[in-house]
């Protein structure tokens, strides 16, 4: 099995997003989302950048929508959480709670 | 306030500013839909603020990384991203259009890089200026003899244009100058220089101080030569080429003062020139100082040419106004000597190029022409090609493209592919150069100064340049013409192109004919030409002839009694040799020596005639060895010795302009009024002599037991390979006498074949250039045939769907090609006919405007056509109607 890419921080929130609106993960419901649930004021194009970036390393795919209601007819760009995306993102979690696990107690002592 | 579902107008720019339109559409509805639920949420204010921030914060950098999705997505490719997204539009089509792209990339790329080769060596040889400062200044002079022009006679025709002069005239002319800022005279000569190892021949020049100054050369050094060194008592002094320096004596850094045996001749060194230094036009390894005193006043010996620097302003005309002014003093003054002389002042870079300049550029335009078809072969294509995308373009117009955009989106394309070939066709010609060098006639001048320098690659990139502008004009032009809807509707009905378009693309391909019917004529008549120049009758049997050249040296044997013993001996040595014949001669034919002298004979009202021949002083060998057929009479044999009659041999040229209705034999004739007579006993086959080009001239052999001239060259018939056996000839002349330099040596059909390489290079060059435009030639009119077929599939279906034959279809098909072939090969036959003069000088014994030659290009030509066109045909033919019907 191939090494698991390293996710940045930005990069995790990011396909975090795409996971938890399924269907809907598109530019501006990803920038709110993260807006929302993790409180990051995210700049749309630094979305863009980040899913491209992971759309290369075949993390996620895109595909470009009809015109819409409610943008001005201009079309949106779903993203989908590719198999390696899901797996990238399962290691970066397995780093962090490897990391943390032990810490519990001594959090609470500070 | 801004309207509903959209940005203000600030964030709009500011998005079509710093978004590649590739991704615009979606980043801005996503900026609409953010700012809408701010708004919704929080207010107008902190919508705005939120939309500064995202503006603030697009990064256009990074975000012009973003394309991948476009792959695939065309529907809004090429739209106003501007030359670069149409660049890598452009690549990345060409990837998908593999065959198609590396098809015109190679055309392109040896096309330019056929056309940057033979302009590095046009920009070599004639271009690139002498090495010496300022040097359209430097010019060659000579006496002129003009009544001479027209004389049969090859040697007296070319001394009527460079007449050389004698010491006393050049001091004429020097004291007399005007023009001159520095003058100098030279003369080539060899001289024997006496060392350890043996003797060794040293080529070099006599000449004057002026020469030096002219050049303005330093020497490495030592002191430059002074006019004291030219003066009539002055010790004989030289100066070394780096070459001779270095590999005679060492590079002996203490050579300078030391004194150097010139033919017996001591001669102080007084200066090593710098490695790139020669005399251009002359060169030599040693050049010495004017030393023969008799020279010095003899008008009548006349060896020198002039090379001077000409005063700021003055130009070749003054100049040579100003010495035909001298000569016609001169004239007066000396009737005999130079009643007649004029003179000729010509520049020393023209004269250097004079004969090769023609060859050159002649050959720079035949490769023009195959990059000319290079490139209507690819504007045709790209054409085609830009046909079969209309759809696609259509489309894209209809998706809002302007037509400017269209254009340019194909213009790029058109300078890519040529950019690209060309980068390629550059890389081809510097990486070719070394090969084509060794393709180059050995005779071309300056071959040394052919490299790639700047102007070789601005050259390849102005030819790429117009090889862009000229292949992208026609699909540009093709794209401003699209209307989406009717091409869309038309590429459906397959009629695309329209009538025009069609007609633009059958001239580019008549075009292209007509220029390879051109090179095919042209190719056509060089190698005729050639063939008939090589298989022309030589007179004798070069093949196995070894030639050399040895003058006993004259300290070993200064008598005549011990030079013939020379010769005995080196006959004997020569004849040790296995399986050879040894004769020997004044003059080799193709050894490169050819003199004339006056003889005189009894005319028919007793008054001497005098006639101008070429002397052949032969032993009784010499015809045997040489395979010279007798016509009439005998030749030598061993009883014309010293003190027997005088007898010799005519060759037929001699034989029919002295007696032109009788027999030569018997008659008699003498070289000096109070000589004994001399009788004709035979007559002999001509033999050309110095070129294969020019006939006979009339020439009388005489035994060389009965002649005063010495014969030191001598000929040697193997059995074997002739190669084989130089390296014992020259052992030969070493073991008789080790102080006698052997001048030359060599095998004789190599001489003859050196003597003709010029033409040899131009029509071999010529011929496969011919190739590649017939070539590209069919590529084209297969590429049009081609594309008219598919594109006219459902009439034929319809054709053969009613009952056509296959045969009449494959038939039709044909025709179209042959009529493109016809109209071409009258186009070429009509230039090729106004253009044959610039033919006219490369040719011998073939006329430059040939009806059979036209013809058999002509039908060349349509055959090309017919297989081009035979192909698509069959296809066509093969089509089964319903399928192609049901198509739609």
């Amino acid at each position: 099995m191939p090494k698991a890419e390293h996710l940045g921080e930005f990069e995790q929130l990011a396909l975090l997003a795409v996971m938890r609106l399924a269907d809907e993960a598109y530019g501006a419901k990803i920038q709110a989302e993260l807006e929302a649930t993790a409180g990051r004021a995210a700049a749309i194009s630094s979305i863009y950048i980040t899913l491209t970036r992971m759309e290369k390393k075949g993390l996620v795919r895109s595909e470009l929508g009809p015109p819409s209601e409610g943008r001005g007819g201009k079309p949106r760009r779903y993203f989908r959480i590719e198999p390696e995306g899901v797996e990238a993102l399962q290691g970066s979690r397995a780093q962090l709670m490897a990391m943390w696990s032990g810490l519990e107690e001594r959090l609470k002592q500070v | 306030m801004s309207t509903p579902e959209s940005l203000p107008a600030w964030a709009r720019l500011a998005v079509r500013l710093f978004v590649p339109a590739s991704i615009r559409p979606e980043i801005e509805g996503d900026l609409i839909e953010g700012f809408l639920r701010h708004r919704r949420a929080s207010g107008e204010v902190r919508a705005r603020m939120w939309l500064v921030g995202q503006v603030v914060r697009l990064r256009p950098a990074a975000l012009r990384d973003v394309e991948p999705w476009r792959r695939g997505e065309g529907m809004m490719d090429g739209m106003g991203v501007g030359w670069v997204g149409d660049v890598r539009q452009t690549l990345r089509s060409f990837k998908t259009r593999f065959g198609f792209t590396a098809t015109v990339v190679t055309t392109v790329a040896l096309a330019i890089g056929a056309t940057t080769s033979v302009f590095t060596v046009v920009n070599g040889v004639l271009l690139r200026p002498l090495e010496f400062e300022e040097p359209d200044r430097l010019v060659l002079a000579w006496q002129t003899r003009p009544e001479w022009r027209d004389s049969p006679n090859a040697q007296l025709a070319s001394f009527a244009e460079q007449f050389p002069l004698s010491v006393p005239t050049f001091a004429d002319w020097q004291d007399a100058r005007t023009s001159f800022e520095s003058m100098g005279i030279y003369s080539g000569h060899r001289w024997v220089l006496q060392g350890e190892e043996g003797a060794e021949l040293i080529r070099g020049l006599v000449l004057t101080s002026g020469v030096f100054s002219a050049l303005g050369a330093q020497p490495l050094m030592g002191r430059a030569m002074q006019p004291d060194d030219d003066a009539a008592g002055a010790p004989p002094v030289v100066v070394l080429s780096h070459g001779l320096w270095r590999d005679r004596f060492g590079a002996d850094p203490d050579i300078i003062g030391k004194s150097l045996s010139f033919d017996d001749l001591p001669r102080v060194v007084i200066a090593v020139m710098p490695e790139e230094f020669t005399v251009p036009g002359a060169g030599g390894e040693a050049w010495a100082s004017l030393v023969d005193e008799e020279e010095r006043s003899a008008r009548d010996s006349q060896s020198y040419t002039v090379l001077g620097r000409l005063r700021e302003g003055a130009t070749v005309e003054s100049a040579r106004a100003d010495l035909f002014a001298v000569q016609e003093r001169l004239g007066a003054e000396y009737p005999v000597i130079q009643g007649d002389m004029r003179a000729r002042v010509e520049g020393l870079l023209e004269h250097m190029v004079g004969d090769v300049r023609a060859t050159l550029l002649f050959l720079l335009g035949a490769v023009g022409l195959v990059l000319a078809i290079a490139c209507v072969n690819i504007a045709n294509m790209l054409s085609v090609n830009g046909l079969s995308r209309s759809r696609e373009l259509a489309v894209k117009s209809a998706l809002g493209a302007s037509r400017g955009q269209l254009v340019r989106l194909l213009f790029t394309e058109s300078i890519l592919l040529a950019g690209v070939g060309g980068a390629l066709g550059i890389v081809l010609a510097v990486l070719g150069l070394p090969m084509l060098l060794d393709l180059l006639p050995p005779s071309i001048p300056r071959a040394t100064e052919i490299g790639v320098d700047g102007r070789v690659v601005l050259f390849g990139l102005f030819a790429t340049l117009s090889t862009a502008a000229l292949v992208g004009v026609l699909p540009a032009l093709q794209a401003a013409g699209t209307a989406p809807k009717q091409t869309i509707d038309a590429t459906s009905r397959g009629m695309a192109g329209g009538r025009i378009g069609h007609r633009v693309r059958s001239a580019l391909v008549m075009t292209e004919m007509a220029l390879a019917f051109l090179l095919l004529v042209g190719a056509g008549l060089l190698g005729t030409s050639f063939y008939r120049m090589w298989n022309v009758d030589r007179g004798f049997e070069p093949a196995g002839l070894v030639m050399m050249a040895a003058a006993p040296d004259p300290r070993a044997y200064p008598e005549r009694e011990e030079q013939d013993q020379f010769a005995r001996d080196l006959r004997e040595r020569l004849e040790a040799i296995p399986g050879v014949e040894v004769t020997r001669t004044n003059q080799i034919p193709f050894g490169g020596s050819s003199s004339t002298t006056s003889f005189y004979l009894d005319g028919d009202d007793g008054e001497e005639i005098e006639a101008r021949l070429m002397i052949s002083v032969v032993d009784h060998g010499y015809f045997d060895v040489l395979g010279i057929e007798r016509l009439e009479g005998r030749v030598f044999d061993r009883n014309d010795v010293a003190d027997g009659p005088r007898v010799a041999v005519a060759n037929e040229a001699l034989a029919r302009e002295l007696w032109p209705d009788g027999s030569a034999i018997g008659k008699t004739m003498r070289d000096r009024p109070d000589a004994p007579m001399t009788t004709i006993v035979g007559v002999v086959r001509d033999v050309r002599h110095s070129t294969l080009t020019r006939p006979a001239q009339p020439k009388l052999y005489v035994a060389a037991a009965q002649d005063r001239r010495s014969a030191t060259q001598w000929v040697i018939r193997a059995e074997r390979d002739p190669a084989g056996i130089v390296e014992d000839v020259r052992q030969a002349v070493s073991a008789v006498s080790p102080s006698t330099p052997v001048r030359t040596v060599g095998v004789l059909q190599d001489r003859i074949s050196d003597s003709v390489a010029v033409p040899r290079f131009r029509t071999a060059f010529v011929l496969g250039l011919a190739v590649l435009a017939t070539i590209l030639a069919l590529l084209g009119v297969y590429g049009v045939v081609s594309f008219v077929v598919s594109q006219r599939s459902k009439e034929l279906a319809v054709r053969m769907a009613i009952g056509a034959r296959p045969s009449e279809v494959v038939l039709r098909t044909i025709r179209g090609g042959l009529q493109l072939a016809f109209f071409g090969v009258l186009i070429g036959s009509l230039i090729a006919w106004r253009v044959s003069a610039l033919l006219e000088e490369f040719l011998y014994d073939v006329e430059p405007v040939s009806l059979g030659a036209y013809g058999a290009v002509g039908a060349t030509i349509a055959l090309v056509a017919v297989l081009a066109s035979w192909l698509p045909a069959r296809r066509a033919a093969r089509v089964d109607p319903v399928t192609v019907l049901k198509a739609d």
